[in-house]
């Protein structure tokens, strides 16, 4: 496994703006050496697949201690203002929704601080609400709560009187109903287990500790300095803590959904900071079972989620701390960490500024779909990839570092232990799937063919990455005559899709490389773009009953989960859209009737047919892993051609529901009323045979085509007189 | 990965095929496999195969690969936080050759029986 690992605090960054490298070292070396290094390409001379990359010169070397970092995972609220001073009592109370049994205590509300002198209101190891008190235990009650329901839960302390009490409440919730995953039956407002009193200190607590929810929280590693222990998982909604018989704080989740933000109402100051990605816009104690949209009806989405395992911001000291020099070029680049015999490769784009082109094509790498899959387990944790790949899953070193390292987090296709899907993903700590070697060949590492085409051509090119084209939008695309999209442009921001149509609308060439090419419709986090969130609920298999209702995105306040939701269908932008993937085996393209269409000739000069693509490094020819087909239905303009389709593919991916059908892969071309045009590839695994018979070949020599068509300023005509043919003729 | 409609149960394979049992006579099946372990396979195989890989007790088989990615090794997945399981000692040279070593792994803890294949099983 990887005893060398790293990552960035962008994937993307502009010349004149820092990006930091963490570094942690558990190799036995004393000293970690970091070199910059442009990424070019593949280096297939090497086994593990690696990166071709070429020293930048005048920039670095770092060195840097080897030390050993760790990660504390558990989502947070820290409120820094103190509790402020108590004479006699201090109750915390809170609405409970526990859903995972840790074994271990989860804390719910605590002002104990560093000097743990201060009371919490948290769950015992036995899943019991408990108050503890300079440390100690000081009373707990005598049952367990009930997995997936709602509780009002109570713990006072009695300084004065030296007594602690703590008391639970079931409440009776439309969003619990029936929902009791253990199958005992749902606790009503009258089943109320007996509240318990015990002997507690009489000192009182120190009043300007933080207090924190979900977790006890102290300075260290972790987000913005702090650390969790002991976190929570489940759902929260208004706590409150009363102090010598009146409020003195009162968090009120109905506001702020879209934020990170806790308020507080009762006047005091004591707002919060919420960290390590708790899921907001979830169904609170009072949903009535009714409303699906939380922006109608905050106060019924008042809860928070916390999870345990979450990790937004690993929090570990910065190795290096790069502002990226005015005459580097753009293009993707790499931290290279070595310490004695490891290695680890830790990459970002170098982005143009907005406005400001230094070539005629920009390379747009899908960083958002690299964030959806970094870390990924359920390659080994969902039967269905075994089904899928018709053979036993291969785990590299990558996968087997993160079968050790929980904590360095779950992608967007994992489950939290509690079965909640995970609906954010952070840049924030070692993601794995990142590198180059992987044996999950998709994403970045098959990014890194266009790279070294582009590269042995010759051309000149741009980069930037999904987090450019959502900040920057137009004015980013605006000036190159050409874009290209990666090898798995599957999620996408709205402002990011529209940006998109209106470059090819407006003039000009996207030439998509990939497949299963923007199925997701995604947000990054207003204020911490490192945050991205997506709710997959079309394929989402978390039993929890209020599900349905929470298929809103927290940060947009707009549905989730696929785009066509929001009328943002792949067809409609670039002709083509999912279809069906298959990782068992992979066929070529042949060409149709439409590749001698004078409209699309260019593509074809010294193209055989009527097979192509039948050759490659995934699974040996081009349509594999994913692929992508037309559909008129879905918003395939009339106009489109289609030039190669794929023939018979193998059952497994009907079987299990991972296909539209007929599930070929369609590859199509179409012209823009602006003079623009739209080629799609429709295959996530086209690339990986680009370099075949050193860049000699039916792959390259069709991308190159399209490619050097797309770069000649000649506009596309619209063929009209061609489209209405076509909607009246089929 | 690409889904179009809400397909949850489609894509939760392992409920088809729960308490389903392997007929331990099916030695061909076992041949078809050993003579083309990464497929297609004929339906009959396919179905046996749906059955091992729905229910591995104790753990997931997968193959660890080293960094050189030059041999296969045999493991099971762990929970969370725990390294893999290694089931053989030895490294395969080839993808083959270790998916074999699984199948007959498998058809052990499904019958109870080992594989005796005619030409030398190993």
């Amino acid at each position: 496994v990887k005893r060398l690992v790293g990552y960035v605090d962008r994937l993307s960054v502009v010349a004149g703006e820092p990006v930091q490298c963490h570094v942690s070292c558990e190799t036995g070396a004393s000293e970690v050496t970091i070199e910059l290094v442009k990424v070019i390409g593949r280096d297939e001379t090497r086994a593990a697949g690696r990166a071709r990359t070429e020293p930048v010169s005048g920039v670095g070397p770092w060195r840097c201690a080897a030390q050993a970092e760790r990660i504390a995972p558990g989502s947070f609220a820290i409120v820094p203002a103190g509790i402020g001073p108590v004479r006699e009592t201090c109750t915390f109370e809170v609405l409970v929704h526990p859903t995972q049994a840790v074994g271990t205590e989860q804390v719910l509300i605590s002002s104990a601080g560093e000097s743990d002198r201060g009371m919490e209101l948290l769950l015992d190891a036995d899943g019991r609400p408990a108050v503890r008190i300079d440390g100690e235990i000081a009373v707990t009650l005598d049952a367990p709560l009930t997995l997936r329901s709602w509780y009002l839960i109570s713990g006072s302390w009695d300084i004065a009187g030296g007594v602690a009490h703590i008391s639970a409440s079931a409440i009776n919730s439309e969003a619990t109903a029936g929902s009791n995953v253990t199958g005992d039956s749902n606790p009503t407002a009258d089943d109320q287990t007996a509240p318990a009193s015990a002997p507690a200190p009489t000192a009182t607590p120190s009043d300007d500790a933080p207090l924190s929810l979900g977790a006890r929280v102290r300075r260290g590693a972790g987000p913005e300095g702090w650390r969790p222990s002991a976190p929570f998982t489940g759902r929260l909604e208004a706590p409150r803590i009363k102090v010598d018989g009146s409020v003195r704080a009162s968090w009120d989740f109905a506001q702020g959904i879209d934020s990170y933000s806790i308020r507080d109402v009762a006047g005091g100051g004591h707002d919060g900071t919420l960290y390590n990605l708790p899921m907001r816009a979830v169904c609170g104690a009072s949903w009535d079972g009714e409303t699906l949209e939380w922006p109608a009806a905050p106060e019924q989405f008042a809860a928070i989620h916390f999870f345990a395992e979450a990790v937004e911001d690993a929090g570990w000291p910065a190795a290096v701390t790069l502002t990226v020099p005015e005459d580097l070029a753009s293009g993707v680049y790499a931290f290279r960490l070595s310490a004695g015999a490891e290695e680890d490769l830790v990459s970002f784009v170098v982005a143009p500024r907005a406005g400001a082109p230094a070539a005629p094509i920009l390379l747009v790498l899908p960083t958002a779909t690299y964030l959806a899959y970094d870390n990924a387990r359920f390659w080994w944790e969902n039967t269905l990839e075994e089904m899928l790949a018709d053979r036993v899953m291969e785990l590299g070193v990558e996968q087997q570092t993160m079968l050790e390292h929980p904590e360095f987090g779950l992608s967007s296709y994992d489950y939290y232990a509690d079965q909640t899907e995970v609906t954010q993903v952070s840049v924030r700590h070692p993601n794995l799937d990142m590198r180059p070697g992987n044996v999950i060949d998709e994403g970045f590492a098959s990014d890194l063919d266009i790279l070294d085409w582009l590269t042995t051509r010759g051309d000149r090119f741009d980069v930037a990455t999904d987090h450019d084209l959502d900040r920057d939008r137009d004015e980013l695309l605006a000036g190159y005559p050409v874009v290209l999209l990666g090898t798995h442009p599957e999620y996408a921001t709205t402002p990011e899709w529209d940006a998109l149509h209106s470059y090819a609308e407006a003039g000009g060439r996207l030439l998509v490389l990939g497949g299963n090419a923007f199925l997701w419709t995604v947000a990054f986090a207003p204020g911490r773009p490192w945050i991205m969130e997506v709710r997959k609920h079309e394929i989402c298999r978390s039993p929890r009953l209020t599900k349905h209702a929470e298929t809103l995105m927290a940060t947009t306040g707009v549905v989730g989960g696929e785009s066509i939701n929001i009328g943002r269908a792949a067809e409609r932008l670039i002709g083509v859209g999912p279809s069906s993937m298959g990782f068992d085996q992979a066929v070529p393209y042949e060409l149709t009737g439409d590749s001698s269409d004078p409209r699309v000739r260019f593509a074809f000069a010294g193209i055989d047919g009527p097979r192509i693509g039948d050759h490659g490094r995934l699974g040996g020819a081009v349509v594999f892993q994913e692929w992508d087909r037309t559909d008129p239905a879905r918003g395939t303009p009339a106009h489109t051609l289609t030039v190669a389709r794929s023939g018979k593919h193998s059952v497994t991916s009907e079987l299990y529901g991972a296909s539209k059908d007929p599930n070929h892969a369609e590859m199509a071309f179409f012209e823009t009323t602006g003079g623009g045009a739209v080629f799609s590839v429709a295959s996530m695994a086209w690339c990986a045979a680009l370099r075949d018979n050193d860049y000699d070949n039916d792959v390259a020599r069709l991308t190159g085509n399209v490619l050097d068509r797309f770069l000649a300023p000649a506009p596309f005509d619209f063929p009209s007189a061609a489209a209405d043919e076509k909607e009246t003729g089929r | 990965m690409s889904v179009t409609e809400n397909r949850a149960e489609k894509m939760t394979p392992d409920v088809h095929f729960r308490g389903r049992r392997i007929d331990p006579t099916r030695i061909d099946l076992a041949e078809e496999f050993r003579r083309d372990p990464l497929g297609p396979h004929g339906p009959e195989l396919q179905e046996l195969l749906w059955i091992f890989r729905t229910q591995d007790q104790g753990g997931r088989y997968v193959l660890l690969r080293a960094a050189d990615r030059r041999a296969w090794k045999v493991a099971r997945v762990a929970p969370r936080g725990q390294a893999p399981r290694l089931i053989l000692d030895q490294s395969f040279e080839t993808q083959e050759e270790a998916e074999w070593a699984v199948f007959e792994l498998r058809w052990q803890q499904h019958t109870g029986q080992s594989l005796e294949l005619d030409g030398g099983a190993s």
